[in-house]
């Protein structure tokens, strides 16, 4: 009988009801949308730093990521086919990218600077690290000598795709060496600070220009699903090594990211919250207020608080699942349909680059805002409720 | 016919404040109300008539004196036992009807039975003999506000007989209804204290009440002037 009241009340004065209604769906959408955004933001962040950078993670010398050394190739790691062996025979793995950075100047003609290279396999690395954009020419493919600049620094030599530049860098013995290198392409991260000072070149030159077998570090790139947490668990008879997630290693940019996106979408998820509650608690207050002399009435005839308060419950319940399922169902169809390709964000402060984002629409996501929207509308109509039944039968009776 | 005492009052008293100003609407009220009669409760407005119905009714608590409920000392009564007592042994009908405007009128009869836990079928037998005793079963089916006035106080009576409660409490239940209607609603009231024995006291001002009761109270300035004891 309570539901089939509280069903029926809903209609009582349809104009209300749909105001409310449409508060509380627009408020559902309006939290969805931006959640799913929010997400679809973290997505990119994520793809942008995962298949452009790190991988997954890496796993490097312990103690080494994040500090400097004044001969960081003593801590670089050595013999590491055994290690490579394990990561390779982990089943969460799907790659792994040996690699090693290193300084060095730059010159292109009379122009020298400083450049920071990353080496590693190229032909490997340009099919996983495909976001890592590229401006002119190709990436690495495995040829000797080839060079990818950053956007950046390309600019600053006045280097083109063919020229040649040339690396002086320190060996790990100590003395000095060069190597002609020619430009295979100019690559941008779309990070303006590192675009400006990195190369990229094969493992092997560097190797071969550092004088050395060592490799820095292993990135690591995971098969779909997959947990990094499998990887240092798999590494624990390494002792002399660390296996860090992205998350760890690109804490600037991604980690940061996360962490200021999430805190603005809870102030303004809190926001909404408090806009939706404010527009629909007149409607509902009237709605609990003018039934005053019934529900009276009921509790003459023995009907008790709490019942009445259920009952009250019930309708806010009833009409706040339809809403905020509407509401639901209109994110979905948007994302699906008028968003399905995404919105072209421009760059993030820092970045040189456009991204596309999605609206990344999760279960997770849509329960908690259908949670939060019954939430909002049980919460109006209680302290009505409240009103309403704390005070005596006989004030009650007289109509509002 | 039942004359067993139903409500005694002894000595009861009632003050309020109004804009800061304490207002006696009761003054050592001492009365005695049987079973099975139509009692009216008769004064001007403000002789403490609906203030009196309210605390016989269980809606209020008088200041002091004591008012016994079948024998027993209502002031012991916790708010629950009050419920209760509301629920199953009395019923209230007001003037302004107060029924649910969402259900139909068998609907609203058979709120209080699903309350009472009385079954299903049972149920709709008792909804079907209180609107028919009432003279609107043909009316099932609607919702109040496709019913007249006296329709709809009819509906207000049946759903206060379905429970089958000792006792209906009305207060100005004419009030809204024009001459025709509210003398049809007190042969109503009148034909269920003859059919169920039940006890019926209205509060009302309205002369053609007072004349069809059988029995009148009249009260002024909060005291009982007349008819305290049968």
């Amino acid at each position: 009988m309570i539901w089939r009241l509280a069903f029926r009340n809903l209609l009582r004065n349809p104009r209300r009801t749909l105001l409310v209604f449409s508060t509380l769906a627009v408020g559902a959408a309006m939290l969805l949308t931006f959640r799913a955004f929010n997400q679809g933001v973290l997505a990119e962040y994520r793809d942008v730093s995962i298949r452009s950078r790190y991988g997954h993670g890496s796993v490097l010398p312990k103690g080494y990521w994040g500090k400097s050394f004044e001969k960081p190739w003593e801590l670089w790691l050595d013999n590491s086919a055994a290690l490579i062996e394990k990561l390779a025979a982990t089943p969460a793995v799907a790659q792994i990218f040996p690699r090693l950075t290193f300084s060095s100047l730059v010159t292109n003609g009379s122009l020298t600077f400083n450049g920071v290279g990353t080496a590693g396999d190229g032909a490997a690395e340009a099919k996983f690290f495909d976001r890592l954009q590229i401006n002119e020419g190709t990436f690495l493919d495995g040829t000797p000598n080839g060079i990818l600049l950053g956007s950046g620094l390309a600019r600053t030599l006045g280097a083109k795709v063919n020229s040649t530049v040339t690396l002086l860098a320190t060996t790990v013995p100590g003395s000095l060496n060069s190597g002609q290198f020619v430009v295979k392409g100019v690559f941008e991260t779309g990070i303006k600070a590192l675009d400006a000072v990195a190369f990229r070149v094969e493992l092997k030159d560097a190797q071969t220009l550092l004088d050395t077998t060592k490799v820095e570090s292993i990135s690591v790139a995971l098969k779909p699903g997959e947990a990094w947490s499998t990887v240092p668990s798999a590494l624990k008879e390494f002792p002399q090594v660390e296996a860090l997630s992205f998350e760890e290693m690109d804490q600037t940019y991604y980690q940061n990211g996360v962490n200021w996106l999430k805190s603005q979408a809870g102030v303004f998820e809190n926001i909404i919250l408090l806009i939706v509650l404010l527009g629909i608690f007149n409607a509902v207050a009237v709605t609990i207020l003018e039934r005053g002399p019934e529900l009276a009435s009921a509790r003459a005839n023995g009907e008790g608080r709490l019942t009445i308060f259920a009952a009250l419950m019930a309708e806010s319940a009833l009409l706040g699942t339809a809403a905020s399922l509407t509401g639901i169902a209109v994110v979905v169809g948007l994302g699906k349909s008028l968003l399905s390709r995404g919105v072209t964000m421009p760059p993030a402060p820092g970045m040189t680059l456009p991204s596309q984002v999605y609206l990344a629409f999760t279960w997770p996501d849509a329960a908690a805002v259908f949670g939060l929207t019954l939430m909002v509308v049980l919460a109006g109509a209680a302290v009505m409720a409240v009103r309403v039944l704390r005070g005596s039968i006989l004030s009650s009776l007289r109509p509002a | 016919m039942n004359l067993t005492p139903l409500f005694t009052a002894k000595d009861v008293h009632y003050s309020y404040l109004l804009e800061g100003q304490k207002i006696n609407a009761l003054n050592g009220v001492s009365l005695e109300i049987a079973s099975g009669q139509v009692i009216c409760l008769s004064g001007p407005s403000g002789s403490g008539k609906s203030t009196l119905l309210n605390l016989i009714g269980l809606l209020d608590q008088p200041n002091s004196g004591q008012i016994f409920f079948s024998g027993q000392d209502v002031a012991t009564l916790k708010e629950s036992e009050r419920e209760t007592l509301r629920l199953f042994q009395m019923g209230f009908v007001f003037q302004s009807f107060n029924l649910f405007p969402a259900l139909t009128a068998a609907e609203n009869v058979e709120y209080f039975l699903v309350k009472q836990g009385v079954a299903r079928a049972q149920r709709r037998d008792r909804v079907k003999e209180a609107l028919t005793s009432v003279g609107i079963w043909d009316q099932k089916d609607k919702r109040p506000h496709q019913m007249s006035g006296g329709q709809r106080q009819r509906v207000a009576i049946a759903r206060t007989l379905a429970k089958k409660p000792k006792v209906i409490l009305a207060d100005e239940p004419t009030a809204s209804l024009d001459q025709k209607n509210g003398r049809e609603i007190m042969d109503v009231f009148k034909r269920l204290c003859r059919d169920f024995g039940l006890g019926v006291i209205i509060a009302s001002h309205d002369g053609m009440v007072i004349d069809q009761a059988d029995r009148n109270i009249r009260m002024v300035d909060g005291q009982v002037r007349e008819g305290a004891y049968s």
